[in-house]
């Protein structure tokens, strides 16, 4: 019994929160909702608006069910059969039973809404209508229609999203990985400077992005009086190393943590034995430090990649539109088209188009990873 | 890496440069909280180079104005500012999701260490595959709940 102790109390709680959940949703007009569905559903053939009315306001119920299903399963499973089938039985489901929670969620927040993305990439969709099936005519627009509007739309937020992820990558590896060198030294107050570097990726993207554009405003910000560099820093040229400054900076902390770790790891005899060999800081740097953190350097080159791809939150807050909408990058387009403009089946097509760019650079940086890493 | 003495002093020097960049924004906002609007917007026209500054980061007068209408409301667009319901929402959003991240994710760990689940593999794939689809791609599907 004590090994299901964990999963009973998981069960007990989802359980209480769902239940509450509903109890919260029943105020709002539940039952009313509820009977007119079931009124609906009986009368007219079921269609596919309704079964999603019906996941949609069923779903606490549904929480509900299946934690009280799980919850006796767990309770009733020791009083089931002899002792070794029991045994049997337990340890072939209990790996299931763990994975239960993080498989509903992934079920219900992701797969379903992701699949739903890449249907409505292939329809035509207001958000409010149902969505019509159109083929592939939204790709055709976006991909060949070269006087449409969300052709241009994509070659530029694509392209600026390209050029976002080329000038910010490289930094993100280089800037955290060198202040992890450098803390690693122990020098004076360098546990100080690890707190300093780690504190901005505690702050939220909105205070981040508002205080480094006072911080750049042409007029009365400190960047352009203190270098006497009174251009619009938020217009193309200058745009990009606001936008790389202000990511470097509240998100150094995240890879630096980990390669600090990754330091630490690395046998301190192979730099002694270097050495003595009469290897300089740069040689042990390049032969000890680097193969050793194989490992979180991939992981962390992949993350900064598919991270600095999901840009969205900087230039919409630091540069917007503005300026011929020349630091427009797709997401930006893309929560554009689908809440603004509600035209959500060319903006899932382009949402596609994004994550299959992220998918193919992913999977060359893997294949070229891991090849190297083999040899 | 070896750490003799100008290592240790090269790391203090670039630790102490890079420190700076990262020290002004926090030490400018927590000052400029005790400025007043004007000054707070005005401070920085015409510097005259680093001394000045650092010189005009300090309030002429201070003030705790700002805090205190942070919490019963101050003039213009924010008379109704309030953060004590605010934070409460934020304490009851982040606490909710700590415990429940650490149910689900602990008792998905266990499963993953486990040697001898057949679905292993798969269920790690999963994990990874949610880091690498753009966020948008999830979002059309849920605006109409909005």
């Amino acid at each position: 019994m004590s090994v299901l102790r964990f999963p009973v109390i998981s069960f007990v709680t989802f359980g209480l929160f769902l239940f509450l959940f509903a109890r919260e949703k029943m105020n709002a007009s539940f039952y009313n909702a509820l009977s007119d569905a079931l009124k609906e559903a009986g009368v007219k053939k079921l269609k596919k608006r309704d079964v999603e009315e019906i996941i949609v306001t069923y779903t606490p119920f549904a929480y509900l069910a299946l934690a009280a299903a799980g919850a006796a399963v767990c309770l009733g499973m020791p009083r089931f059969g002899d002792s070794s089938e029991r045994r049997k039985i337990k340890k072939e489901l209990l790996p299931y039973a763990y994975i239960a929670p993080q498989l509903f969620f992934f079920v219900i927040f992701f797969v379903t809404p992701a699949i739903y993305g890449i249907y409505a990439a292939f329809t035509k969709w207001d958000l409010f209508n149902e969505p019509v099936f159109i083929g592939l005519s939204n790709f055709k627009t976006l991909l060949f229609d070269a006087g449409n509007t969300y052709y241009k739309q994509l070659r530029n937020g694509l392209g600026n999203t390209f050029k976002f992820v080329i000038f910010s990558v490289p930094l993100c590896i280089i800037v955290p990985l060198a202040i992890a060198v450098a803390l690693q030294t122990k020098a004076r107050g360098s546990k100080f400077f690890q707190a300093l570097y780690y504190f901005p990726s505690l702050l939220s993207i909105t205070t981040v992005a508002l205080s480094w554009k006072y911080m750049f405003n042409t007029k009365y910000g400190v960047v352009p009086n203190l270098f006497g560099l009174k251009t619009d820093w938020f217009a193309p040229p200058y745009s990009w190393a606001v936008l790389v400054i202000v990511t470097i900076w509240w998100c150094a902390g995240g890879n630096m943590v980990i390669y600090q770790s990754a330091l630490a790891s690395i046998p301190k005899d192979h730099y002694e034995a270097a050495a003595v060999d009469g290897a300089g800081v740069w040689q042990q740097f390049v032969n000890i430090t680097i193969p050793g953190m194989k490992y979180p350097l991939t992981y962390t080159l992949v993350m900064s990649v598919v991270a600095q791809f999901n840009i969205y939150g900087q230039p919409l807050m630091l540069t917007g539109f503005n300026n011929n909408e020349a630091n427009a990058v797709l997401l930006m387009y893309i929560q554009e088209n689908a809440v603004k403009k509600q035209v959500a089946g060319m903006s899932a097509a382009m949402a596609v188009i994004l994550g299959l760019c992220i998918m193919v650079v992913s999977f060359i940086q893997m294949r070229v990873l891991r090849s190297n890493a083999s040899e | 890496m070896t750490t003799g003495k100008k290592g240790k002093r090269v790391a203090g020097i670039f630790m102490a440069i890079l420190g700076i960049l990262w020290i002004l924004p926090i030490v400018w906002l927590i000052l400029s909280s005790f400025k007043s609007d004007s000054d707070f917007i005005t401070s920085f026209a015409n510097l005259k180079g680093p001394l000045d500054y650092l010189t005009r980061l300090i309030p002429d007068k201070w003030t705790i104005r700002n805090y205190i209408s942070v919490f019963v409301g101050g003039e213009g667009a924010n008379t109704t500012a309030n953060i004590l319901p605010m934070f409460r929402n934020s304490f009851v959003v982040s606490i909710s999701v700590t415990i429940g991240t650490l149910i689900v994710t602990e008792s998905e760990c266990i499963c993953l260490r486990a040697s001898g689940f057949q679905g292993r593999r798969q269920d790690f794939l999963g994990a990874d595959v949610h880091e690498h689809v753009p966020k948008c791609c999830e979002s059309p599907a849920d605006v109409p709940n909005l």
